[in-house]
């Protein structure tokens, strides 16, 4: 770990980037910006599932889309602004998760993962199909904007400050949840459930916990899309996102919140860099994303992380 | 009575696909531990390049098909080279999401390739049809059927009635004892991937003529044959067939009795259900004997 | 159930007819075993004598195939592990496993996971009870730390101790639990001889705090040093107990470790 003043530096110092990003870029950067610091919330919560608890999740986007679409309805129904729909989307989600992860957490590695693959699937379907409620595969649009009182956040930049606050708050109950005995018993779990069990952690309920946790950013990362984009169909939220998450993830560094960031902002940003290659993009996102997983397992967060450890060791 | 025979052709025909995909899925994590989300990207390779095969071949079946295996096996030894060794030993999720991007690159190559629209390929029986009292079955369909029975029948006996498939079973179940054994591994996870290529080509060239074909069916095949591979039981090749006909008659059937919308939620909740209630598959894991 | 030569309370665990099946084998035949509260009762055995099975089968690891298992009034049998730690009964393991993304301290922490009340939600919004709890269990922890001649180590990372210190953080991990009983297996594998009379010192501290200790050892010394009663074990029977001298002149133990003809070298 590095020193204290050395590591208030950095925040400060990527503080003071994030805050002045917009200004650099173009405007449809901007969106693009918007669109993965979004995105980084459902990566965070998969920090939780699959970064600590280990949990093979493949299923983060269907969690997305019950956020999304259960926001933009209650909204569209009831005429509920964002600060009330959000919270009723989070707490939908957390009771779906409780209620699918308990029997599924008992599965482990590929068949857990398949299960989450199934789930993703199945709730594509549902979305697509359930027209008199999501309007199946032409899905929900004028959703509204979100707003506090007459002030509206309608346009790209007052976004981004808002996802600027939400990140900050995610994050700030990501470290509480991390340094409690929650997300100690989560990390335990992944590296010796043996050990668990003879410590008295009930692996199953931190399975689920986590799972739930990561449920619930998922869902909010929904809820944000759906009133920034005012349009939501069912293929937001298909396999391939999930997939594009877990990516997100481990590029930045599996167990790490900032990483999760970096990782969807550099995710999100991969068609912009690589629209050079044109039509190629896809072939050339997949190598780079084996070559990063051969040469940095870590992630890059992870890698850079511990290459700027070991040189302020040496200048200590 | 007459469409009910004609839909139990059909999905058996469809069934016995997602078998021969299913064991392609199974192969490569059996012997190799690897979970290989790139294999519907496969079986799309093959379609496409029997198709071209077909189109160069000027009309001879026999050479067609046998130009497609054996590009399949380059292929697989280019997927060996390429994507399982450099993640050799990583951790599972960095192996699932390496053959998720392998899958992605492929999935790109073909359409730049062929192109993203829709393809018609010929059967090498034409359209030619069996009438049996009353019922219409394309003979396309029978040949499927037989091609798949007969594939896995000779992977059974090479797994269990060879030195070679001995040898398979050796590595799959603890690959660091079989090397002691003087066993070469890594020639044999090589011929492995070139297995797994050639299986998913061929459940690639049976599909061409019974669905238009476009590069981008690979994802909605590969979940279809997970469902096979988890109902039927990893590991077990009667397993993969009776898997893969379940699917293919819950897909079919479904789509014709129930609701076309829903059938594929019909499969998936009957591989939500098998991973809950029997996670192990109506055939048990049995070649390697992982867990 | 209880002991001819003393009070039921006297017996902590209580172990009858137990029997467990590994395919064709039978790791632990018909096993009858009682531990007195407060003693420190060793199991010993040549290689495969099913001691570690046992381990497994008392901590809630496997389900034995027959049996019962008492620990003070309360049945073991079909209790997942975590609620027999939770009952009182705590376990070492022999390769030590510990949580290596977690650092020392948190290792510890773990342990403490029932003895935390607070709710998620108090956690979130740092409730008075939540504050207290953290720092309550956090002074224990490094107050097992300390007891243990570990405390400056607490923040670093597991990956970065000695072999004979990460041993020592398992029975740190162990204590916090706040057990009646410590099963320990194995504990003196691997450590020089120095160490081994730490752990010594460890263990007899223990026993003077009322800890009950079954302890599965190799090290004879250690053994005969510390042992109350010994049993021992081969192929998964009980074919001696009693003290340390009882057992070193018993012709069915020597023969289990040295053979037949020692046995008869021995006692002619």
């Amino acid at each position: 770990m590095t020193s204290g003043p050395g590591k208030i530096a950095a925040y400060v110092v990527g503080a003071l980037i994030l805050l002045s990003l917009p200004y650099g870029i173009s405007s449809y950067g901007l969106r693009v910006l918007d669109l993965s610091l979004i995105s980084a919330i459902a990566v965070i919560g998969l920090c939780f599932a699959f970064g600590y608890a280990g949990l093979l999740h493949l299923g983060q986007a269907a969690f997305v889309g019950i956020g999304a679409y259960a926001s933009a309805l209650l909204a569209a129904r009831f005429g509920l602004g964002f600060w009330v729909t959000m919270p009723c989307a989070l707490v939908i989600a957390a009771i779906a998760a409780i209620i699918v992860g308990v029997p599924m957490l008992r599965l482990r590695g590929h068949y857990l993962a398949l299960a989450t693959v199934g789930l993703n699937v199945t709730t594509e379907i549902v979305a697509k199909n359930w027209e008199s409620v999501t309007g199946g595969e032409d899905g929900l649009s004028a959703i509204p904007t979100i707003g506090i009182g007459a002030f509206r956040f309608d346009s790209d930049l007052r976004f981004f400050y808002l996802m600027l606050a939400m990140l900050a708050i995610v994050i700030a109950i990501g470290l509480a949840i991390r340094h409690s005995r929650f997300g100690r018993a989560m990390i335990a779990v992944r590296d010796d459930e043996l050990a668990c069990g003879a410590s008295g952690v009930f692996a199953l309920r931190t399975k689920v916990l986590a799972f739930t946790i990561a449920a619930v950013f998922g869902a909010l990362s929904g809820a944000l899309y759906a009133h920034y984009a005012n349009y939501i169909s069912p293929s937001d939220f298909d396999f391939v996102h999930s997939i594009a998450y877990l990516v997100m993830l481990i590029v930045g560094g599996e167990t790490s919140m900032i990483g999760a960031i970096g990782g969807a902002i550099l995710i999100g940003f991969a068609p912009e860099m690589l629209r050079f290659v044109g039509e190629a993009y896809l072939a050339v996102f997949g190598i780079g994303v084996i070559v990063i997983l051969v040469l940095m397992p870590e992630g890059i967060v992870g890698t850079l992380s511990r290459l700027w450890r070991s040189r302020v060791a040496r200048h200590v | 009575m007459l469409e009910f025979v004609q839909l139990l052709v059909n999905a058996l025909a469809i069934g016995c696909i997602y078998a021969v995909i299913a064991l392609s899925f199974e192969i490569a994590y059996e012997a190799t531990g690897v979970v290989n989300f790139a294999t519907g990207q496969l079986v799309t390779v093959g379609a496409f390049v029997g198709a071209s095969a077909i189109a160069y071949g000027h009309g001879n079946m026999p050479v067609s098909y046998a130009m497609t295996i054996a590009a399949m096996a380059a292929v697989g030894l280019a997927f060996f080279v390429t994507v399982y060794l450099p993640l050799r030993g990583k951790s599972v999720v960095t192996i699932v999401i390496g053959t998720v991007a392998a899958g992605i690159a492929i999935q790109n190559v073909s359409q730049l390739v062929w192109g993203p629209l829709p393809a018609v390929v010929a059967s090498p029986f034409g359209g030619r049809i069996l009438h049996l009292s009353k019922t219409a079955i394309p003979f396309h369909s029978i040949f499927v059927i037989a091609t798949a029975v007969i594939l896995m029948g000779c992977i059974w006996l090479l797994l269990y009635r060879t030195p070679l498939g001995k040898q398979f079973r050796a590595v799959a179940q603890d690959p660091e004892v079989a090397m002691l054994m003087g066993i070469r591994v890594w020639r044999l996870h090589g011929v492995t991937w070139i297995l797994v290529a050639v299986l998913a080509g061929i459940a690639g060239l049976l599909l061409s003529p019974i669905w238009f074909i476009d590069v981008s069916m690979g994802d909605a095949l590969a979940l279809d044959a997970f469902a096979a591979a988890v109902i039927g039981g990893f590991g077990s090749i009667p397993g993969a067939i009776c898997g893969g006909v379940l699917v293919g008659l819950c897909e079919i059937l479904g789509a014709a009795y129930i609701s076309s919308a829903y059938k594929d939620a019909l499969v998936f909740l009957l591989m939500i259900g098998f991973l809950l209630l029997r996670p192990q598959g109506i055939f048990g894991e049995r070649i390697g004997d992982r867990g | 159930m209880s002991d001819p030569a003393g009070a039921p309370s006297d017996i902590i665990l209580s172990v009858r007819g137990l029997l467990h099946r590994f395919g064709g084998l039978l790791a632990v035949n018909a096993l009858d075993l009682d531990v007195r509260r407060g003693a420190v009762h060793a199991l010993i055995g040549p290689n495969g004598a099913g001691k570690s099975t046992l381990v497994n089968l008392l901590s809630g690891a496997m389900r034995p195939t027959e049996g019962r298992i008492s620990f003070d009034g309360t049945n073991l049998v079909g209790l997942p592990m975590y609620r027999v730690a939770r009952a009182g009964l705590a376990r070492t393991f022999q390769n030590g496993r510990l949580f290596t993304r977690l650092s020392v301290i948190e290792n510890v922490l773990i342990g403490a996971e029932r003895r935390f009340r607070a709710s998620f939600v108090g956690m979130l919004v740092r409730s008075p009870r939540f504050r207290a709890e953290e720092r309550d269990l956090t002074a224990g922890a490094h107050a097992l730390l300390d007891l243990l001649g570990m405390e400056a180590d607490a923040d670093r990372p597991v990956s970065t101790l000695p072999y004979g210190k990460q041993r020592k953080l398992e029975i740190a991990r162990a204590l916090i639990l706040e057990p009646r009983m410590l099963l320990m297996d194995e504990p003196a594998a691997g450590l020089n001889s120095g160490e081994v009379d730490g752990l010594i010192e460890v263990i007899e501290g223990l026993r003077a705090r009322g800890l009950t200790i079954l302890l599965i050892e190799h090290n004879m010394g250690l053994v005969m040093r510390l042992a109350d009663r010994i049993t021992v074990l081969n192929f998964g029977r009980k074919i001696a107990e009693g003290t340390a001298g009882d057992i070193v002149n018993d012709e069915q133990v020597i023969e289990a470790y040295l053979g037949r003809r020692a046995a008869h070298a021995r006692l002619s």
